[in-house]
């Protein structure tokens, strides 16, 4: 064995090392990601991550059995809706944190809106940033300016549903450093203040955002859209919430205006019938949508329709509250309708002589799946509610794999906000009094949609007109609004019915005490004859649980021989009305740690209102 | 400065030949010395030695005896022979001018002597400075009923924790090397070297192929394998070469048996009192989801338990009006009537499984070989659909060759193939079949309807479903070679390329059965005339006294086209690796007082991986799902990664007269995951060892003491098992779930926050250590105290609040100490009657402190003295009794506004609360947040006013003013311990051992912990229902029935000590009898050992949960699917741990 050898192995094994200790080896960036630093190139850039927004703030029937800012599941917590049992309570314990930085939307049922979570804000700011860093001048200006408006769009939207649940909120107009304490913790701004900077950024979006971005992205109607919600929640919140009557006009001006640039562009109108407009599979020629959720089974599926399919439970349905507050046919509330049969609140008969909503939102038979009996199949097609008992749905109103598209905005949203705004203003900031022709615009043009084959084949009337002149005269009227407003009110809640409105409107409406549900018409559903309808109840196992209220309030329970007596208003099983809440639920109270996380750094975060303990 | 260091490294590999003198004529290496050939035989007590080692020292020449126990080799005249063999004391003979020459070795119980494996190397165990443990093959992986290398080690070491999280077969076992935790962020799990090479999982390995394995614990020791040895090493090296020209034939099997390792007793009608109690409680009308309880059927489900509880079995259709009715008066609520147990429709009994094994041994020539194969086929706990079942396959062959006496190269390779397989019945890892076993409530049916119909249930989905596996092909190929340029010189080069193929097929279905989810349809006959039965099913006419409408589950498709789980999906990985390893060895025996070694090497990891998968729904053909018979949607995505690690090391030994002992390594690492400039850095670690009992000075205490070494360590490595991206602000992409014209879009997140300045994680151990023998050796004691600072630690950058708008940015930020001990105590004696016993025993504990990391004093921060694992809650003081209560005259307590006086919370805010007799008694209203039906009364929980002020609350959260609350607990597992006591007598051995955890704290979650967790799903174990408090029933250990909804934290569900989880607990690990046939009897059929065993694992469990159907190692949300969130977190829901009795047989020829 010579020396030679063992050298050239060892060359062989040195040179394979010099290779090996190539120190570049080391240079391995992550691959499957998008590098801030490199994005922010162009128009498909920007789009692209503005995409993200969209399934936040556009929910629809969400997805799956996910419930947050659903119809029917999510929005159940409001005074149209009562349990079985005891109703669920507000709040009633300041909890240890209400923080929260997810991206999947999340709701706090109580409150209509999100946790304090700052993420949609930053991904807002992040967008404008880089765009002014990155893009101004490299891109055309047209871009430039629509794309900065849907940022502002966006951060204006999320700041609204901040404000709308906790009120004062830190507001940022730029990203926060991670490392800056200063600006991070950052005191409550002043909801007048916030709200201030969300109208500048809603004012620029409605100037900026194109009017056509191609179907299913937003457009200056769909920013109008939101900006007259949302303007009209915080005009009519700091009008009746008695903050800031400067504030008040300038919203619900704002409000006015962007529905008017909707109602006056001519592009949607009132042409399809009340039911197509939440259990169809296809959207896109609806005549009233704005914007909606587009559902592709199996990718994409939600179980709204399958809750209002006539078998699957409603454990909050709708109370006799609602059912009362449904205009007659003749455009007269239930005491004074000239309408046949109008005091007489059996289901099949509520269907036959309140609007035509009505129908078209309830079942005309009693229906046990609802707690009240009076089950909603507003989000069902008429077809799916022929699988009622023991029939099997197809997965279009079954399970989690219904397919129905959800319509985000309609028309009938944006009149209405437009109308009630007008009134606001009317009564109070020296707006022009709302004519005739503004009804007809807004509650009267909605009235006069078209009525289905069913609807017409059971010999339904499109409801008379509301009319300046001769206004319905409602004895249940609150004493502090005026019977116009009142019929602007009622109007909302009938459309709405079961939507996103109802809580938050009488949130703004410092109306939350519709929420103590002292009267009996909380506990009570339809008007039921049991021996009729409710045969199969009148037997051993639900003696002194049957139970109905008659006209004048008194309960009568079933006993096992009193069957003949089960006429009435139905009760409820178990009711009992909801633990008594003060106005401090107005407002969501900011978590005990993230207080205390201010307290222990120097800086301050306040609580809320009759949050302190 | 890498680049200086790379070329030192390789200049010193090549330097060494230019630089090489001549052979010394007098060397002993010297080619052109005479030789002679020695001849002779090695001998012990029980005859010839066949495969002992004879060296001649100071070189590399060696050859190993016969089996007859013969050797010869070429030695000079007056060099030195050294004979040793396992188990004999090495002897060391000097060559005379005889040329036979005999040997007789003496029996060795001294382990000081055995050569242990560490870090690029061999140490006598005597002369190890680090904290470094071996582990003994024998004791713990032969002839068990385990799978891999992991469960079999659990309890064999101090310092060493090894969970398994659940029962699941093919699952990793979770390692940890002191302490739960040693850094917040990454993983804390040790590196698994598989011969100097990491391996990804410690299942690869066949437990049949190991030679050895020692776990590194402290810096010192571990810091020579750098970047990934930050969480401690164990080391395995596999059995390599035979050294008999015979072959040596080796097989071994094990047949095994699995059931779970206790009664997982579910509550049946006394769930539904429970339900009840709830309701009336909560005011509602009725529980239940798909099958309700209401009071009329509870008393039906009471009188159907009287009348057919002893005689309706599992195998007992279903059966309307016996055993479920639809409610008449609402036609789409069933109500359930029959109670049933999922533990007989879900869970295998004395589930089968077997383990072969087999190796061939020998030599031809200068080459050695071995060649082994490995075979496992395990069966799950899973008994619906009868394919949940875990096979591994290894096969591995290695082969060595001495070319010269300079060189010799070295070639293995190693496969291994584990298949998990499992009825695929969802996708869904955060609802599995396990969860939704415990989700309903006992009114659930399993098995058939009267109409031969299967019902929808996790049993029936898990019968038709088709199945899914999840596929590792792991491949190892290595090739190496050790240059010896002169006889304490040498050079190893290894190259290693591993391959690790992943695939996960799923096979969907959709399902048909009788759907038990909706409503009933009503049953006609024949004719179409409605169907009326009686209370016992029977059919009758309608005017029958009792008689109720019949109604049949609807048999139905259930399972929409396109719909989970009706696709294919298949997803592959691929991932390689390089390994380069490259290191010289110099000893330089000065004198015999003065011996140093040296080793300079580098270390060179790339991993290269990719992945992809695709979906398509709609299968045309549900038996036979192919891609290509399916018709829906096709989705799929992918993705690549890749790190690198490059490292040069150095280390230097120093033994000054065999009893002081130095250590000092360094290393200079670089890795890919941070920033350029802050890529490379030196890490350095000392140790040292002084055996006391060498000195003069102690030999008076020879006659007891035989060895006593102290020894010091202190070391840092570095870490960075972090995502490699931390420092750049990235932003994901992926298509969304918003529609355009029916296309899926496509959106791009937020950035990540990040701070661009992440570098290496430092972890700093001392550790001070002893280990010394007693009686001849025979009793020895190791004690080990350690502190693991870990500095600059990656954590989420502190102090940041929500309006971050993000997830905190990792950085390197605060510091983690973990201080703990070892113990370990070990016993041998061989009585003279022939008799032999060895016991074993060893604990540890180690717990870790956060400090500078936050300045937040929040009881949720990791502030400042925050213990690892600590869990804060209330303590319970008892429950409330009506005596506690004012009455009113109907015999209840009296619902009162909450006043000033009583409490400052929830005065203004409408609260109301049962009124205390005790005037000065102390409310609980902070406490009553379930919307506010919840007021405690009889039955309920109350605490304890720790502080004082009359509130029961949390102060303001703060470690300061923590109101009542202190900690109660910890959820990580404290003073582990392991004890083993084992006999051989006469052919007969036999072998227990014991492992156990002495404190581990957790506050449970989910139904089977939880009281009233969530009583509309309803199930509840029996340990709660058969003991909540009640009237009837006040001195209970749980409370009154209440539906907290599934929500955590509410009501009675506070934190609290009452009723946080202990699950320490100790295991009968294993129990091994075992048999030697006589050698004798057995040369008659030319084979040369032969043993047949029986053994029992994990076959006694103490533990102290009170009966709940909970394993107390269990880890809540973890699993081999999903190891966060792993069915929503909820303690206990799993595949249930077993127990096995096997016997098998070991034999050689």
């Amino acid at each position: 064995m010579s020396i030679k050898k063992n050298i050239s192995y060892l060359l062989i094994a040195a040179s394979s090392l010099l290779a090996a200790c190539n120190p570049d080896v080391l240079d391995r960036p992550e691959l499957t990601k998008v590098n801030d630093n490199t994005f922010w190139k162009n128009e498909t850039d920007l789009r692209l991550y503005a995409n993200d927004f969209y399934v936040n703030y556009f929910v629809g029937y969400n997805s799956s059995f996910g419930t947050a800012y659903t119809p029917l599941r999510g929005y159940i917590f409001a005074d149209d809706f009562t349990t079985a049992g005891t109703q669920g309570g507000f709040e009633s314990v300041v909890p240890n944190s209400r923080g929260a930085s997810t991206a999947t939307p999340t709701m706090l049922t109580s409150y209509s809106g999100p946790s304090w979570n700052f993420y949609w804000v930053r991904k807002a700011n992040v967008m404008l940033d880089r765009m002014s860093k990155k893009m101004q001048g490299t891109i055309p200006a047209e871009q430039y300016s629509h794309w900065e408006g849907v940022g502002r769009l966006f951060r204006g939207f999320e700041y609204s549903r901040l404000v709308s649940v906790f009120g004062d909120v830190p507001y940022f107009d730029a990203e926060v450093d991670p490392s800056n304490e200063e600006s991070m913790y950052r005191e409550r701004t002043p909801r007048g203040e916030v709200m201030d900077k969300v109208y500048d950024d809603f004012k620029f979006a409605l100037a900026n955002i194109r009017t056509d971005d191609g179907v299913g992205y937003v457009n200056r109607y769909i920013a109008a859209a939101v900006i007259s919600n949302w303007m009209l929640f915080e005009g009519s919140w700091q009008h009746y919430h008695g903050l800031d009557a400067a504030r008040s006009k300038k919203y619900l001006e704002l409000a006015v205006e962007a529905s008017q640039l909707v109602m006056d562009s001519g592009k949607w109108s009132f042409g399809s019938d009340f039911k197509s407009l939440f259990a169809s599979e296809n959207l896109a020629s609806n005549p009233e949508v704005l914007l909606f959720r587009s559902y592709v089974s199996p990718l994409l599926t939600h179980a709204i329709g399958s809750y209002s399919n006539g078998t699957e439970g409603q454990a909050a349905a709708a109370n006799l509250n609602l059912l009362k507050s449904f205009i007659c046919s003749d455009g007269k509330v239930w005491q004074n309708s000239e309408v046949p049969n109008a005091k007489n609140f059996g289901i099949r008969n509520l269907t036959l002589t309140r609007d035509p909503r009505f129908e078209a939102t309830f079942l005309d038979t009693v229906n046990v799946p609802a707690a009240t009996l009076a089950y909603a199949h507003k989000f069902a097609s008429r077809s799916a509610l022929t699988f009622m008992y023991g029939g099997t749905y197809p997965p279009e109103w079954g399970s989690s794999t219904n397919t129905s598209d959800a319509p985000i905005y309609r028309l009938a949203e944006v009149v209405l906000n437009w109308i009630e705004a007008k009134q606001i203003l009317a009564e109070n900031h020296g707006g022009s009094a709302v004519t005739q022709a503004d009804l007809d615009k807004s509650v009267n043009a909605i009235r006069n949609r078209p009525l289905d084959a069913v609807a017409t084949a059971k010999g339904l009337q499109k409801t008379a007109p509301l009319m300046l002149t001769s206004l319905p005269e409602d004895p249940d009227r609150d004493a502090d609004v005026s019977p116009l407003m009142w019929e602007i009110r009622r109007e909302r809640r009938m459309e709405f019915v079961f939507e996103h409105t109802r809580l938050n409107d009488i949130r703004r409406w410092k109306k939350l005490q519709y929420m103590n549900f002292q009267k009996g018409e909380y506990s009570a559903g339809p008007w039921i004859d049991a021996r009729r309808e409710l045969a199969t109840q009148l037997t051993a196992s639900y003696v002194s649980r049957l139970r109905v209220m008659k006209e004048d309030g008194t309960v009568i329970t079933y006993d096992g021989t009193n069957a003949d007596q089960m006429v009435g208003y139905y009760v409820v099983m178990n009711y009992a009305n909801r633990v008594a809440f003060t106005d401090r639920v107005y407002l969501s109270p900011i978590g005990r740690n993230e207080i205390q996380a201010y307290k222990e750094r120097g800086y301050n975060l306040t609580q809320n209102p009759g949050w302190g303990e | 400065m890498r680049k200086l260091l790379c070329l030192f490294v390789t200049l010193g590999l090549t330097a060494n030949v230019y630089g090489a003198t001549p052979p010394d004529k007098t060397g002993p290496a010297s080619g052109v010395e005479a030789l002679d050939v020695i001849r002779g035989k090695v001998t012990g007590s029980d005859g010839p030695i066949p495969g002992a080692t004879v060296t001649v020292v100071g070189t590399n020449t060696a050859t190993v005896t016969d089996a007859g126990g013969n050797y010869s080799i070429e030695a000079p005249q007056g060099a030195v022979l050294r004979f040793s063999s396992v188990g004999y004391t090495t002897k060391e003979v000097t060559v005379t001018s005889a040329t036979a020459l005999n040997v007789i070795l003496e029996d060795d119980d001294n382990t000081l002597n055995e050569v242990v494996v560490v870090g690029y190397g061999t140490q006598k165990k005597g002369n190890l400075t680090g904290a470094v443990s071996s582990i003994s093959v024998k004791e713990n992986l032969e002839s068990r009923p385990i799978a891999d290398v992991g469960r079999a080690i659990q309890g064999s070491t101090p310092g060493l924790t090894i969970t398994i999280p659940s029962g699941e077969v093919g699952s990793d076992p979770t390692i940890r090397i002191r302490g739960a935790l040693s850094s917040v962020q990454g993983n804390s799990t040790p590196l698994i070297l598989l011969d100097n090479v990491e391996i990804p999982s410690i299942q690869y390995v066949n437990p049949d192929d190991v030679e050895s394995i020692t776990v590194l614990k402290d810096a010192a020791s571990a810091s020579i394998y750098g970047a990934k040895a930050a969480f401690g090493v164990i080391l395995i090296t596999t059995k390599t070469g035979g050294t008999k020209d015979k072959i040596s034939v080796n097989y071994s099997n094990n047949f095994s048996f699995q059931n779970p390792f206790k009664e997982y007793k579910m509550g049946r009608v006394n769930a539904l009192k429970y339900s009840i109690d709830a309701l009336d409680r909560v005011g509602g009308t009725a529980y239940g989801a798909f099958y309700r309880v209401n009071h009329e059927s509870y008393q039906r489900a009471v009188e159907w338990d009287k009348k057919y509880g002893s005689t309706i079995g599992p195998n007992d259709p279903t059966v309307y009006g016996r055993d479920w009715y639809v409610d008449p008066g609402s036609p789409t609520v069933k109500l359930g009537v029959r109670t049933y147990d999922p533990y007989d429709y879900m869970i295998r009994e004395w589930a089968p499984s077997q383990t072969h094994n087999m190796s061939l041994n020998g030599s031809v020539g200068k080459t050695r070989y071995t060649a082994t194969f490995g075979l496992l086929n395990q069966s799950g706990m899973l008994k619906p659909g009868d394919s949940d079942k875990f096979k591994r396959y290894n096969g591995a062959l290695r082969l060595s060759n001495d070319i010269n006496r300079y060189l010799t190269i070295r070639a293995g390779a190693m496969f291994t193939q584990r298949n998990k397989v499992m009825p695929y019945a969802t996708s869904s890892t955060t609802a599995d079949p396990w969860l939704y076993m415990y989700r309903w409530s006992s009114l659930y049916p399993m098995g058939y309807d009267e109409n031969g119909n299967p019902i929808r249930s996790p049993w029936s989905e898990n019968m038709a479903a088709n199945e899914a596996s999840m596929r590792h092909n792991y491949i190892n190929m290595n090739a190496g070679t050790t240059i010896n340029i002169t006889g304490n010189w040498k050079v190893d080069v290894d190259y290693t390329f591993t391959n690790e193929d992943y695939s996960i097929a799923r096979n969907g279905t959709r399902f048909t059965a009788a759907n038990s989810w909706v409503a009933g349809k009503p049953r006609n006959d024949a004719d179409g005339k409605p169907v009326y039965v009686n209370s016992d099913g029977q059919v009758v006419s309608s005017e029958t006294a009792g008689a109720i409408r019949a109604y049949d589950l609807s048999y139905d498709a259930y399972t929409a086209n396109g719909t989970n789980p009706d696709h294919i999906y298949l997803r592959a990985e691929n991932s390689y690796r390089h390994t380069v390893n490259a290191l010289t060895t110099y000893d330089w025996r000065i004198n015999p007082a003065n011996e140093f070694k040296f080793i300079a090497g580098l270390n060179r990891v790339t991993t290269d991986g990719k992945y992809n998968w695709t979906q398509r729904t709609n299968l045309l053909d549900i038996t036979n799902p192919q891609f290509d018979l399916a018709v829906g949607d096709i989705t799929g995505s992918g993705g690549v990664y890749w790190d690198a690690q490059l490292g040069y090391f150095g280390r230097i030994n120093y033994v000054h007269k065999d009893r002081y002992l130095l250590e000092g390594n360094l290393r200079y690492d670089g890795s890919s995951k941070f920033p350029a400039d802050l890529r490379w850095r030196w890490f350095k670690s000392f140790s040292a060892g002084w055996i006391a009992s060498e000195e003069s000075f102690m030999e008076w205490t020879k006659p007891v003491l035989s060895h006593l070494k102290l020894r010091g360590s202190w070391g840092v490595i570095g870490n960075q098992t972090v995502p490699s991206d931390l420092y750049v602000s990235n932003m994901t992409a992926s298509q969304i779930l918003w529609f355009v014209n029916n296309n899926r879009v496509n959106a791009v997140g937020s950035p990540s926050l990040t701070v661009p300045n992440v570098t290496w994680e430092d972890l700093e151990t001392l550790d001070f250590g002893v280990d010394a023998r007693f009686l001849q050796n025979r009793l020895g004691i190791t004690f080990d105290w350690f502190r693991k600072t870990t500095k600059n630690m990656f954590a989420p950058v502190e102090g940041t609040t929500w309006t971050i708008g993000g997830t905190a940015p990792l950085g390197n930020y605060g510091r983690l100490t973990t201080t703990g001990f070892e113990v370990a105590v070990d016993f041998n004696h061989r009585f003279t009657n022939g008799l032999g016993i060895n016991l074993r025993a060893n604990l540890d504990d180690a717990k870790s402190v956060f400090n500078d990391y936050t300045s937040s004093r929040l009881m949720g921060s990791n502030y400042d003295g925050k213990v690892y694992g600590e869990i804060w809650g209330y303590e319970t003081d008892r429950l409330y009794q009506y005596s506690d209560f004012e009455l009113g005259a109907d015999g209840k307590p009296i619902l009162v506004d909450l006043t000033a006086d009583m409490t400052r919370y929830y005065t203004s805010g409408g609260g109301k609360a049962y009124q205390l007799k005790d005037p000065n008694g102390v409310y609980q209203p902070r406490f009553q947040n379930s919307t506010g039906a919840f007021f405690f009364g009889p039955g309920d929980v109350k605490f304890v006013d720790r502080n004082g002020d009359g509130e029961i609350d949390n102060g303001d959260g703060t470690i300061d003013n923590p109101g009542d609350m202190k900690v109660i607990g910890n959820f990580t597992p404290r003073y582990n311990y392991g004890f083993r006591i084992g006999a051989d007598y006469k052919g007969f051995d036999f072998s227990a051992f014991f492992q156990g955890v002495g404190q581990r704290s957790v506050w449970g979650e989910g139904f089977l912990a939880i009281p009233g967790w969530h009583v509309s799903d309803g199930a509840m174990p029996a340990a709660i229902v058969d003991d909540y408090w009640t009237p009837e029933n006040q001195d209970a250990f749980y409370p009154a029935a209440f539906n907290n909804a599934g929500t955590a934290n509410v009501n009675n569900m506070q934190v609290q000590s009452r009723y946080l989880l202990d699950m320490s607990y100790l295991r009968a690990k294993n129990i091994t009898l075992g048999y030697s046939i006589p050698k004798n009897v057995l040369q008659k059929a030319h084979i040369n050992t032969l043993r047949v065993y029986v053994s029992l694992e994990n076959f006694f469990t103490w533990d102290k949960l009170n009966g709940l159907p909970i394993d107390p190692e269990e880890v809540a949300g973890y699993s081999m699917f999903n190891t966060t969130n792993y069915n929503s977190g909820r303690t206990g829901v799993g595949t249930p741990t077993f127990k096995s009795a096997s016997l098998g047989l070991q034999l050689n020829f």
